[in-house]
């Protein structure tokens, strides 16, 4: 799809003692943690342009030390332009 | 404050996974937006790829799927998905998607040698009909054939089934799970009497220790494993063995981790009976009252081509499937030999790894699951293998309940759904029966309608045979559907290509993408997938799940169901069926082979009008009745009251599966236990009642070698298989061409001394060579698999590295599934 929006999310498991440096680390790639549990889960949203981007994302957070595991929950690609309409 | 659809998109994708993982959400990203919302329809489906059978919810906008999110009411995976989720609206929109039938034509008219033209399906249809009247003319029912999929939906194999068997009265239909699942299909009818698993997930969650044999879990059933994860991490008791011929993803999890010689699994399981039996942990009451002992015959050959040496010197392969009673006595004389010492020195596991393992079942207290898929059934002798894992859960009677449990995973969505239970296989008819048996014959034709007789009873020619006799000229009209056998058959540049381009032989492959195989065939057939039609798989935990029609399909692509229920309108009955036979059932003479098959007054049975209005249904549009609802009452009509009962068709579009049995609105969670199964009569406490009188076979079955092993010309063991990112070839998984930058080519995984004996490094070229073809293929020494020295792991995801032209036709002569996990092979270096 061209001039396509992609949105993905996803569960990530970390050892409770990285959570906050892994947390930190999405937040750079960028993503979005918009939940976190102690004992080592993070809710992260990804948003990009291309799937390319939302992969490399979801690659990049696999490979950060501390992680155990990456689960995708959500994904979404729609043309941009329809994700820009005011609904509400 | 104006809220976008991209505000409502990502709000909902954090609730989802928030919901998921059962935690809050941060303050700002709770504002979920209401109403406006329902500009996207949300519809439940069940996952496309494995044979998990993981729930998903699929977002249409615009008549197309734009999302889609792990389906939090799905017990099998809770909302989550694995990264193959991320592929899942994305395989209906690839670039090359088929959209028209295309034939091989010269100057306006077929040839073997032609370009692919596209042709309108009445003109497909038309060559398709001529070819297989000539084949149905020259050689009779055994001159045509089909190769079906566990990854059909459940009336689509049952369509093709009766299509084959009783329309053209040919057994020679045969699906890819042969490749897959064979082997513990044949291990369950042994043992059990009776196919699938008597547990179900549910044990994950209920268990203290796991052993996972020949089963990479962590890359191929992910959602599996995190349940699995979750288990060991919460429960620290819990222990985790895992056994395999290389390490892998899997071992990072294990307490117990084992790398041993390849087939050697065989002598390590009888190890474990024999420490059982040596150690007094027999369970005597429940080996006493639900086991007989029975030794199986030995020296049974490889599944070769009959003048192969190997099958000349091999004393039993003409009685391969025999057994004969024995003791208890006699049984544990027969596991003496397998001694810690020997089973140490052949399997080269540490002894205290060993001792470990064995007690893990010998232990009276802890409760164990074990896990298989690939490494078991791909196995010359793969059927034993399955045998032989039953015998350590029943000799300590560690078995039907919650948490111990012998359990075979599916690598197919309905490998078991559809291929397994509805009879694709060349030698089965639905619910468990066999065409050998006359009663089941009968039973068969009496409610199909059919005259007695109409069913052959000769087995058909299985996936490795079908392609010996396609290359022999045996078979002449074959269709291959939803699967990419070209690159999934074994030794397939000598035993399968030949036959796909064999003059003699008209081949047809109906798919959605332009796959090797298709592009070797003579005409292909462009097909709805998924959720382009309304569907059903049964997966791995006897699971039974069903989904809506959800998008059209482009262009001019259809369903298999139509493309198999229509061309069963090209055939008048007399051209398929001997003038004794209609003498039997006269009122057929005239009609065509749909009339018999699908308006039978059965399948035509229900009107268009008991279609759910909210979606749309283009077969049953198109034959008039609600096609899928008619197959699956006719169908569900052999298992109800037989073992194997399913729900009523339209329950299963309300709920998120159930397991059959399915008795009185119920489902079976474990089989075989009084108080979970309603088929154990009252008092019993436990009857494996596929076997007529109610007890599991303990089977005396020796370790054998396999059929090649490394020698000074070959000297590595070469071992295939898949990888996280994409399933099976490839054909949905690679067409989405950003995304398998991750995975982009199959690599050679070797063991780093080994790659600097011969001279590489990790990223060189080199060619992968057996006794019947190579691989070009680049070295990885560091990658997520670490073969020990002296074995190489290849995946055969990759076109362009068709591995399988390297490994070997050999089967297991029970199951006659290949072995595409030993066979031996050098690796030479590409000089630059």
């Amino acid at each position: 799809m061209t001039d396509s929006f992609h949105i993905a999310s996803l569960i990530v498991q970390a050892r409770p003692e990285r959570l906050a440096a892994v947390a930190a680390a999405i937040e750079a790639l960028p993503g979005d943690v918009a939940g976190s549990d102690p004992a080592g889960k993070l809710v992260v949203v990804l948003e990009a342009p291309t799937e390319r981007a939302v992969v490399d994302r979801i690659d990049a957070i696999q490979k950060l030390e501390g992680v155990l595991n990456a689960l995708l929950v959500y994904q979404h690609a729609e043309p941009a332009r329809s994700l820009q309409e005011v609904i509400q | 404050m104006n809220i976008t659809r991209r505000d409502y998109v990502k709000a909902n994708a954090a609730a989802a996974a928030a919901a998921a993982a059962g935690i809050p959400l941060t303050a700002k990203a709770t504002q979920l937006p209401t109403g406006e919302a329902a500009k996207m329809q949300w519809s439940k489906a069940a996952c496309r790829f494995c044979g998990t059978g993981c729930g998903v919810m699929v977002g249409v906008k615009d008549g197309r799927v734009v999302a889609t999110h792990g389906d939090q009411k799905a017990e099998v995976n809770r909302g989550l998905n694995c990264v193959k989720g991320y592929f899942l609206s994305k395989i209906l929109y690839g670039q090359d998607r088929l959209t028209q039938p295309l034939l091989r034509m010269k100057d306006g008219k077929y040839h073997k040698e032609g370009e692919f033209t596209p042709i309108s399906w009445d003109q497909a249809f038309d060559i398709m009909a001529e070819k297989w009247k000539a084949a149905l003319k020259e050689k009779g029912p055994t001159g045509i054939g089909m190769f079906g999929s566990g990854q059909w939906t459940i009336w689509e194999g049952y369509a093709a089934a009766k299509l084959y068997k009783a329309g053209f009265r040919s057994n020679n239909i045969d699906p890819n799970a042969r490749h897959c699942m064979a082997s513990a299909v044949a291990g369950f009818m042994r043992t059990f009497g009776i196919d699938e698993p008597m547990g179900c997930y549910d044990d994950i969650e209920q268990t203290d220790a796991f052993v996972l044999w020949g089963s990479n879990m962590a890359e191929m059933h992910p959602i599996l494993w995190t349940r699995i994860t979750d288990r060991r991490l919460s429960a620290p008791n819990t222990k985790v063995a895992v056994l395999s011929t290389y390490e892998h993803r899997s071992f990072d999890l294990a307490d117990i981790p084992m790398v041993f010689a390849p087939q050697t699994d065989l002598a390590i399981l009888n190890y474990i009976a024999n420490h059982i039996i040596q150690t007094g942990r027999v369970n005597k009451e429940f080996v006493g009252k639900h086991t007989t002992f029975v030794k199986g015959r030995d020296d049974i050959g490889y599944g070769l081509r009959p003048e192969h040496e190997l099958e000349k010197k091999a004393k039993n392969a003409a009685d391969a499937n025999k057994s004969d009673p024995i003791s208890f006595d006699e049984f544990a004389k027969f596991v003496s030999t397998y001694t810690l010492d020997y089973v140490h020195k052949l399997s080269g596991v540490p002894k205290n790894r060993l001792e470990a393992l064995a007690e893990l079942y010998a232990d009276p207290k802890v409760k164990v699951v074990s896990f298989w898929t690939m490494g078991f059934n791909q196995h010359t002798r793969g059927v034993w293998a399955n045998n032989l894992v039953y015998n350590i859960h029943l000799l300590t009677g560690k078995i039907s309940q919650p948490g111990n449990s012998p359990f075979s995973l599916t690598g197919q969505p309905s490998a078991c759904g559809t291929a397994r239970e509805v009879g694709t296989f060349s030698h089965r008819l639905p619910a468990d029966m066999v065409v050998t048996n006359p009663e089941h014959r009968a039973h068969t034709e009496e409610l199909w309608q059919l005259p007695a007789g109409t069913i052959p009873e000769k087995p058909g020619a299985w996936a490795v045979l079908q392609d010996r006799q396609l290359k022999d000229g045996k078979i002449n009209a074959y269709w291959i559907m939803v699967n990419n056998n070209l690159q999934a058959a074994p030794n397939t540049a000598q035993e399968t290509y030949p036959g796909y381009r064999n003059p003699a032989n008209f081949i047809v492959c109906s798919d959605a993408y332009p796959t090797v195989t298709a592009q070797a065939s003579d005409l292909i057939l462009p097909t709805a997938m998924w959720v382009e039609k309304e569907g059903a798989y049964g997966n791995a935990e006897r699971r039974t799940q069903m989904w809506h029609q959800l998008v059209d399909a482009p262009g001019e692509a259809k369903s298999d169901l139509w493309q198999l229920m229509e061309f069963s309108k090209r055939f008048r009955i007399e051209e398929v069926w001997p003038e004794d036979l209609i003498a039997k059932k006269p009122e057929v003479r005239g009609k065509t082979m749909y009339d018999v098959l699908f308006a039978n007054g059965t399948v035509n049975r229900y009107p268009v009008s008991d279609c759910d209005p909210a979606y749309a249904n283009d077969e049953s549009k198109h034959f008039g009745f609600y096609v899928h609802k008619g197959l699956f009452e006719e169908y569900a009509a052999f298992g109800r009251g037989h073992g194997h009962d399913l729900a009523p068709f339209d329950t299963y579009h309300q709920v998120r599966g159930l397991r059959w049995p399915v008795v009185e609105g119920k489902e079976t969670q474990w089989r075989f236990r009084e108080g979970y199964d309603p088929y154990v009569p009252k008092g019993e406490g436990v009857r494996f009642y596929g076997h007529k009188d109610g007890k599991a076979r303990i089977f005396a079955l020796p370790y054998e070698p396999a059929p090649e092993s490394p020698d000074k010309d070959f000297p590595f063991w070469l071992s295939t298989g898949r990888v996280l990112e994409h399933w099976h070839s490839g054909s949905m998984t690679m067409r989405v061409p950003e995304l398998y930058r991750a995975v982009p080519q199959a690599l050679c995984y070797m063991h780093p001394d080994d790659a600097k004996r011969i001279g590489v490094r990790r990223g060189s070229e080199v060619l992968v060579q057996s006794r019947r073809g190579e691989v070009r293929v680049r070295v990885e020494t560091r990658g997520r698999n670490r073969p020990p020295e002296g074995l190489v792991f290849v995946p055969w995801f990759d076109a362009e590295v068709l591995i399988n032209k390297v490994t070997l036709d050999a089967t297991d002569p029970i199951s006659k599934q290949a072995d595409f996990k030993k066979c031996a092979v050098r690796i030479v270096p590409v000089v630059a």
